[in-house]
């Protein structure tokens, strides 16, 4: 990955994993003490702080050499049990945890910083690290250069420096206790510590490495089986506990045994919590003070966070508030580090911490924003790079476990009014259904997901269809997707039939039972259907050589077959590419139509709708049957079978319908969502899976909207809102690939519906249209050239000033409710005023009366 | 489907149809279903060339002065094409049977076209009785004025009082303090056609633009006078030491024209100046990119590539973009580094009248309100001479080349500024358009002639209606429902950061009539909707609760009257003696009221009981209280209720207008104030005045309602002849106004 990098800033490399350019010179070589060579292969000062792990090494080391003080003072006690008295021996004891203590403190005051109880140490990323000398590069198969050097500098050497201390104030100590006791043999302890620590530094020198790997299992391994030996042999044949505790407590020796055992268990664990999980991923958490901006605007003084599941930014604002922006990782697209390198200022880099000219990494987001850091040092701005490319990739679609995304994590910080993911089940759709047509019955076929994994557990079929023969029909069909009833038009009584290719292969297989299938969703009236494939004739044909194929004629004699290509999967996420990279271009000189154009972005657009409406005008104006299949069925067709929806069907226009309909057409029908959205515009794809059909359906849901501002509902709020929780969102709606993934990882109880959270007022109320007049007719849009037009609020929000916009939309609120308020009032003033008149005439006829009668005396 | 007719372009007129000029049997051709054709009629007026098919729903209305071409296509088997482009985008294919009538027509098309200023429509053009031959006079003093000019920097100077130092320019010019009249007189010398530097605009901030043309410098020649112009022009900024001159030219351009002895300024022999290109390319490579656009427009069924393609080598919206950024760059050097700008072009009437008036327009709110934008088109189009008669080829003799779409360039800049800040601007769409067809109609006398001398020769003041005249009358159209004079962007200097990704392309004005393409329902028409029914029911609530108040003192009265009632019996007496005949009177009415109310659909809660049970008593407690002089007998509330809608038709709901016209995109619906309905502009009548309305301002009002408003209104007057003597008078005096309304 690192070499990712080095490819994009295009920089001359030293040979070897450890050669690099000393400071100002042009030579490849080692680098010098303290300084270790970066991906850049320029030596860098090493100036990380001493990390909990490695410091945890050090602390090992020492407590390496105390428990072979200990040991041997141990045995001093067995030889000469009577001279050597309990006080002496614990004396003793202290003074080799002074002497390992000192030399541990000495030794920390020793390495730069001087004078400092820290060290600054170089990263060590592999075993290698220890090892350099084995990986001198040989160049040109000629010349081996060396390039041997301390790389974990100063890890190895303050294990020496350490041991060397701890002999040189033991030599200093322990005489001087000796003389005072006058007890010779107690120097012994003296002989047999200058005997193991050259042992201790052998070892270290051979097997540093493996050491500093493996010690905190080390430790804990050692320091569970050393305990259970101690107690053995304090047992030792005793069969009662009582006895043991006391023998146990009685002496203070064993105290202390136990209390290092449990100090060395300790150590381990805490060593070892630094190996957890994704922690591994995050290079650099905080980076201090770089320069965080968008298009529009920068933040100076930011806080760069790298957490488990976003990266924070903290920037202060311009009331002196601070600001916490947080980006997903699952919202990270592209990571662009743009390193101002030549090869002529190589040379003055390092150094320079402070200088001027700041690296900038650019981070493109899947809801198609761009975030710049600017951070001044470059070593800094590697790591934040390194870390963030590792994380993206690793929450990537195919080899990310979804239980680590987001939304597993996060808890509801809101009241729910009506729960997502209840709200649109299938007996509510079906009882939609039942009041149009009375042919249809939900069927427990698919329980467990047993014929079709990628469709809900409970389906409409029709009535006069058994579960056999569904089942017979899913084996006919690409993936089990056998056809299913999608739409059931309220006039006509035709309906919009979706499934996956008929598996046919070059044979031409035939099932009867599909056949029947098909045909019992033929209605009444007009026994013709038409079979609309949304791939081209070709694509069919080599497709049939595969296995798959479309219905033919001979077999389907009731259906009318139809062609219409729609590109998906790689050419369809080249063309949303080229059209972001066509957004984002700032340049001049460049045409941005010509550019517009080659991304074909447009020219889906307007193939979608076409084939939208050519559905649209067969169930509504011919009154046929429609049924619809590419090759898997769970991409163009629910594209086409969606809009045809919008399109045909008023309450699809709505807020709750087009809720309704992507909980139908696109999720529950098993739109592999993570696979296909987890690169957006700017992502290079892993996996070849990633299409962003899903947006352009949402475009071409805008294209409706634009066209017919007052049928729909809804604003373009919702669907730009969409488009993001597609792509990177805290809800669980959109991380699933279908309903069994979902049924899997137990989704519902785990993470929040999108729907909950959108299904509340304040939220719905920021998707109303204001001039939403119900049109109870089927729309019939222009998809003339002239007529498809860029869906800039989405494409270019984060690139132009979107404050008037905003104005405008108060404005239009404010005009439609002065309007509406106003005509309330009116409607109030004339009823009062015609009160007013029938009390006036009952007072008059009053008053007439009353002058009759005067009239009459 | 077709486009069929623009409602600016007055069909009410007295029609000539010119003699044996019809032809039958006439196919017109849709642009996006070859397989549908309309047959029809063709008519030629003096003025108009009339389509009309055969049920006489649709009728297409083309101007003569705005033709732009009418082509004759190769023959086919089906007759012979004729193709009429107009100059407001519209184009229509005829296929005419017989190949005799058709060269006929295309002679008699061309001829029609005025062959000299003194032929154009302006002359023959019978407005609307609300439209009077006045012209508001427009005083470039004032306007100047305005900025704060003349002051201690800057002066008049009246020596172009008879066009004799220039002829394109105004007779006033402003000029700075310390010139002499031996300095001017060098430096139009010194300048292409004489135009010298002259003050355009004066910033708050005291930075200011200034025009000129460009420079007959050649290689080497220079001008001490216009050297020591430039100098006092830099001294009257006291906060900048440079200036900047702009050359909107290509360098390319500019370095051509030094050939031909003309060129640009010398940086060596003007000290303290900044030079600077700003690339807006020439009338001619305009016009050329113009054609392209036009040509894209009417491909016939494109797909995308071609489309977009064809957009893109027009290079349309590039040269929109180059305009726009020359003016930002203008307003940034007055805004931000508070320097003088002196910008000229060639001539100084084309690009600098473009760059000066929009740098303007983002400088200073002022001409963001639709009356700034006359000023501002006053001045810098009008008086300073663009040379509008020649760019929009007015009469059958102007030059091919000269022809330059350079006032819809500016209009369109205006429109994309428009898009960016949708509520700094108090103008809408709709008086963009307008401005742009009239521009090339002749229908109002303004945008004749090349200069303020042309149209002072031509007498168009006196022998014409002017635009703005009409603007002022129709200004509820032309007002854009989101301006927001408070808003930041509305009070500020606007600079915009423009990228190529930003400017759109202007549908609605070069797709206009092609309603087939446009959305079919989009939201400036709903807005407009909504703020006229605002209109109305606010009018409608003010009545309202004035006859609330009437009510309650009468009520109030009459509570007082029934306890005294012993005490004021013979003035009581008196009086309803005097309201007996009102009585019976009064029952004649119910059944028309009760008609007029199923028509116009009223509230239901109005119960008939109420309506037959008059109240004689009520005038009578009236007259007695004596201070209110307005008498709100119970058919006159229902009269009032009556005409005006509680709720109105949705804007989308009607697909034709009662007279059958279909209704499409680019028409302006008007709703009935009365009923509630949509029409088209032929069936309303504007100007009628509503008995429901607190104001007396006129309401349009549908052609049956105005009947029916008219009968009852006069039925309304016989059946109450106990009205107050002057009260009757005004009511005469209303219907008398109503019945001239109705003659129009």
């Amino acid at each position: 990955m690192s070499r990712n990098f080095l490819e994009k800033s295009k920089i001359y490399l030293c040979p070897g994993k450890y050669c690099g350019y000393q400071n100002n010179s042009t030579n490849c070589g080692a680098c010098q003490r303290g300084y270790r060579v970066n991906t850049e292969s320029i030596c860098q000062l090493c100036h990380e702080t001493l990390s909990l792990y490695n410091f945890m090494y050090i602390v090992f080391m020492a407590l390496l050499a105390l428990s072979f003080h200990w040991y041997f003072i141990n045995r001093l006690q067995k030889k000469k049990q009577r001279e050597f008295t309990l006080v002496k021996q614990t004396i003793l004891y202290f003074l080799s945890i002074l002497e390992i203590l000192l030399a541990f403190i000495f030794t920390l005051l020793t390495f730069p910083p001087i004078g400092k109880l820290t060290m600054n140490v170089c990263q060590v990323k592999l075993l290698s690290d220890f090892y350099p000398m084995f990986h001198n590069p040989i160049v040109n198969y000629r010349k081996k250069l060396r390039c041997s050097y301390e790389v974990v500098y100063p890890l190895q050497s303050a294990i020496f420096v350490l041991y060397t201390y701890a002999s040189l104030i033991m030599l200093l100590l322990r005489p001087l206790f000796v003389s005072i006791i006058h007890q010779k043999f107690i120097s012994a302890s003296i002989y047999s510590a200058l005997h193991f620590y050259p042992c201790l530094l052998i070892l270290h020198a051979l097997c540093g490495g493996f050491i500093y790997f493996s010690f905190p299992i080390l430790t804990i391994t050692s320091a569970i089986f050393l305990n259970a030996i101690h107690f053995t042999l304090i047992a030792n044949g005793e069969n009662n506990w009582i006895s043991f505790i006391r023998k146990l407590c009685g002496n203070i020796q064993n105290w202390i045994i136990y209390l290092v055992h449990v100090i060395l268990l300790l150590c381990g664990l805490i060593s070892l919590t630094q190996f957890e999980d994704e922690y591994h991923l995050i290079l650099l958490p905080t980076v201090f003070l770089p320069v965080f901006r968008d298009h529009l605007q920068s933040y100076p003084e930011s806080i760069v966070n790298v957490t488990l599941h976003n990266v924070i930014i903290t920037h202060k604002q311009s009331d002196g508030n601070y600001k916490e922006l947080w980006i997903f990782y699952t919202n990270m697209d592209a990571i662009q580090p743009k390193f101002p390198m030549k090869t002529e200022f190589r040379s003055q880099l390092p150094l320079s911490p402070s200088m001027s000219s700041t690296y900038t990494i650019i981070v493109r987001l899947k809801t198609l924003e761009t975030c710049y850091f600017d951070v001044s040092v470059l070593d800094d701005a590697i790591k934040l790079a390194e870390s963030l490319d590792a994380l993206i990739t690793y929450t990537d679609g195919l080899n990310c476990d979804v239980t680590f995304l987001f939304p597993f994590c996060f808890p509801r910080d809101f009241e729910v009014i009506q729960d997502g993911w209840t709200a649109f089940s299938v007996e509510s759709e079906f009882s939609r259904l039942q009041a149009i047509s009375d042919e249809w019955r939900i069927s427990d076929v698919n329980k467990n997901f047993a014929i079709c994994e990628t469709y809900p557990e409970r389906l409409v079929v029709p009535k006069s269809i058994t579960d056999e023969y569904l089942k017979r029909s899913a084996q006919f069909r690409s993936h089990g997707r056998f056809p299913l009833l999608c739409y059931l038009h309220k006039s006509s009584k035709s309906c919009i039939i979706r499934c996956a290719q008929p598996l046919i292969g070059s044979s031409v297989r035939r099932c009867k039972e599909d056949e029947g299938l098909v045909n019992a969703m033929l209605t009444q009236r007009h026994k013709k259907g038409w079979i609309l494939d949304t791939r081209h004739a070709n694509v069919v044909k080599s497709a049939q050589n595969k296995g798959g194929g479309c219905e033919p004629d001979q077999h389907y004699a009731l259906w009318k077959r139809l062609h219409r290509h729609l590109d998906k999967h790689t050419v369809l996420q080249e063309s949303f590419t080229k059209l972001m990279d066509a957004c984002i271009d700032q340049s001049e000189k460049d045409r941005w139509l010509s550019k517009l154009d080659n991304s074909n972005w447009l020219l889906h657009v307007k193939e979608a709708l076409t084939t939208a409406c050519i559905v649209a005008q067969t169930i509504d104006c011919e009154e046929t049957s429609v049924l619809i299949h590419g090759s898997d069925g769970w991409d163009t067709t629910l594209l086409v079978t969606s809009l045809a929806q919008i399109l045909l069907d008023p309450d699809c226009r709505t807020i709750t319908g087009f809720e309704a309909l992507i909980e139908r057409e696109w999720i529950q029908a098993g739109h592999p969502f993570r696979l296909r959205c987890s690169r957006s515009g700017f992502g290079r794809s892993t996996h070849g899976q990633e299409s962003p059909l899903f947006t352009l359906f949402l475009d071409c849901t805008w294209q409706l909207l634009q066209q017919f501002a007052c049928s729909f509902e809804f604003n373009d709020t919702l669907l730009i809102e969409l488009f993001q929780h597609a792509y990177s969102s805290k809800f669980g709606t959109f991380i699933f690939n279908n309903e069994k993934e979902k049924l899997k990882y137990n989704g519902i109880k785990h993470t929040v519906s999108l729907w909950s959270y959108f299904n509340r007022p304040e939220i719905l109320h920021t998707f109303l249209n204001p001039f939403y007049e119900p049109n109870l007719s089927v729309l019939w849009p222009s998809v003339a050239a002239q007529s498809i037009i860029l869906w800039r609020s989405l494409y270019l929000r984060f690139y132009e000033n979107q404050i008037p916009q905003r104005e405008v939309w108060d404005e239009y609120l404010l005009i439609k409710g002065k309007e509406i308020q106003l005509r309330s009032y009116v409607n109030k003033l004339r009823q009062e005023l015609l009160e007013l008149e029938r009390k006036c005439t009952e007072k008059t006829n009053m008053i007439k009366t009353e002058k009759d009668s005067v009239v009459t005396i | 489907m077709v486009a069929y007719f623009w409602f600016n372009f007055g069909y009410n007129n007295e029609i000539r149809i010119l003699d044996d000029a019809k032809v039958q049997n006439v196919r017109v051709v849709d642009r996006f279903n070859n397989r549908q054709h309309i047959i029809g009629t063709i008519f030629l007026t003096d003025k108009h060339l009339i389509f009309v098919d055969p049920e006489g729903k649709r009728e297409t209305w083309i101007l003569h002065s705005l033709i732009l071409s009418a082509d004759k296509l190769p023959t086919t088997q089906q007759g012979c094409p004729l193709r009429v482009r107009t100059k407001h985008f519209f184009s229509i294919e005829f296929i005419i049977p017989k190949e005799r009538d058709c060269v006929e027509l295309h002679a008699t098309l061309n001829q029609l076209k005025a062959e000299s200023h003194e032929k154009l429509y302006c002359y023959l053009y019978q407005a609307p009785n609300y439209l009077e031959k006045i012209w508001d006079p427009f005083l470039l003093a004032t306007e100047y004025m305005r900025m704060g000019v003349p002051n201690r920097d800057w002066k008049v100077e009246d020596s172009n009082s008879n066009f004799d130092m220039c002829d394109t320019y105004p007779p006033i010019i402003y000029v700075p303090m310390s010139t002499t009249k031996q300095m001017l007189i060098g430096s139009s010398k010194f300048r292409s056609r004489g135009r010298l530097p002259v003050l355009t605009y004066l910033h708050p901030n005291g930075a200011s633009i200034t025009r000129c043309s460009q420079p007959l410098s050649g290689f080497s020649a220079r001008c001490l006078e216009d050297e020591q112009l430039l100098q006092s022009i830099l001294k009257t900024n006291s906060h900048s030491s440079t200036m900047y001159i702009i050359d909107t030219r290509p360098r390319i351009n500019a370095v051509a024209n030094r050939a031909a002895g003309k060129g640009y300024e010398n940086e060596d022999y003007y000290s303290n100046i900044q030079f600077k290109f700003c690339p807006i390319e020439n009338i001619h490579v305009m016009r050329g990119s113009l054609q392209k656009v036009l040509d894209a427009c009417e491909m016939k069924n494109p797909s995308m590539n071609q489309y977009l393609n064809a957009l893109d080598s027009s290079s349309w919206l590039q040269h929109i973009k180059a305009v726009l950024d020359a003016a930002i760059f203008i307003a940034r050097a007055i805004d931000i580094e508070k320097k003088n700008v002196l910008v000229h072009c060639s001539d100084g009437w084309d690009r600098t009248a473009q760059c000066c008036s929009l740098s303007s327009l983002l400088l200073c709110p002022y001409y963001r309100s639709i009356h700034g934008f006359r000023m501002l088109i006053e001045k810098e189009w009008l008086s300073f001479g663009h040379k509008f008669s020649d760019r929009c080829g007015h009469t059958r003799t102007s030059d091919n080349k000269e022809q330059s779409p350079v006032f819809l360039q500016f209009v369109e800049v205006v429109w994309q500024l428009t898009q960016i800040y949708p509520t700094a601007f108090e103008f809408n769409e709709r008086f963009l358009i307008s401005l742009h067809d009239h521009s090339h109609s002749c229908q109002y006398g303004n945008f004749v002639g090349n200069c303020e001398k042309d149209r002072l020769d031509l007498g168009v003041k006196e022998r014409t209606y002017s635009y703005w005249n009409y603007i002022l009358q129709n200004v509820n159209d032309f007002k854009n429902p989101l301006f927001r004079p408070q808003s930041t962007y509305a009070s500020e200097v606007l600079l915009p950061t423009i990228h190529s990704q930003t400017l759109k392309f202007w549908m609605n004005m070069y797709h206009r009539f092609d309603g087939s393409i446009l959305p079919k329902e989009n939201i400036p028409n709903t807005l407009t909707h909504l703020i006229d029914h605002t209109a109305a029911l606010n009018d409608h609530a003010r009545l309202l609760e004035k006859r609330i108040r009437e009510l309650r003192t009468i009520l109030e009265n009459a509570n007082e009257q029934t306890n005294h009632s012993t005490t004021s019996l013979p003035e009581q007496d008196g009086s309803s003696s005097e309201t007996e005949p009102s009585q019976t009177a009064n029952k004649n009415l119910p059944p028309l009221s009760l008609s007029s109310d199923v028509e116009s659909g009223i509230n239901s809660d109005y119960s008939p009981s109420d309506r037959t049970s008059v109240s004689p008593p009520l005038n009578l407690q009236h007259q007695s209280s004596g201070e209110i002089d307005d008498i709100p007998t119970i058919e006159r509330i229902a009269f009032e209720l009556n005409s005006i809608a509680l709720d109105w038709r949705s804007y989308q709901a009607p697909l034709h207008c009662t007279c059958s016209l279909p209704f499409d995109s680019a028409q302006r619906k008007y709703n009935c104030w009365r009923c509630g309905e949509n029409f088209c502009i032929r069936c309303i009548e504007h100007g009628v005045r509503l008995p429901g309305l607190y104001s007396n301002s006129l309401a349009p009002v549908c052609k049956t309602c105005a009947r029916s408003i008219k009968s009852s209104l006069s039925m309304f007057e016989n059946s109450t002849p106990n009205k107050s003597n002057d009260q009757k008078q005004a009511e005469m005096k209303s219907s008398l106004s109503i019945n001239d309304e109705n003659k129009i």
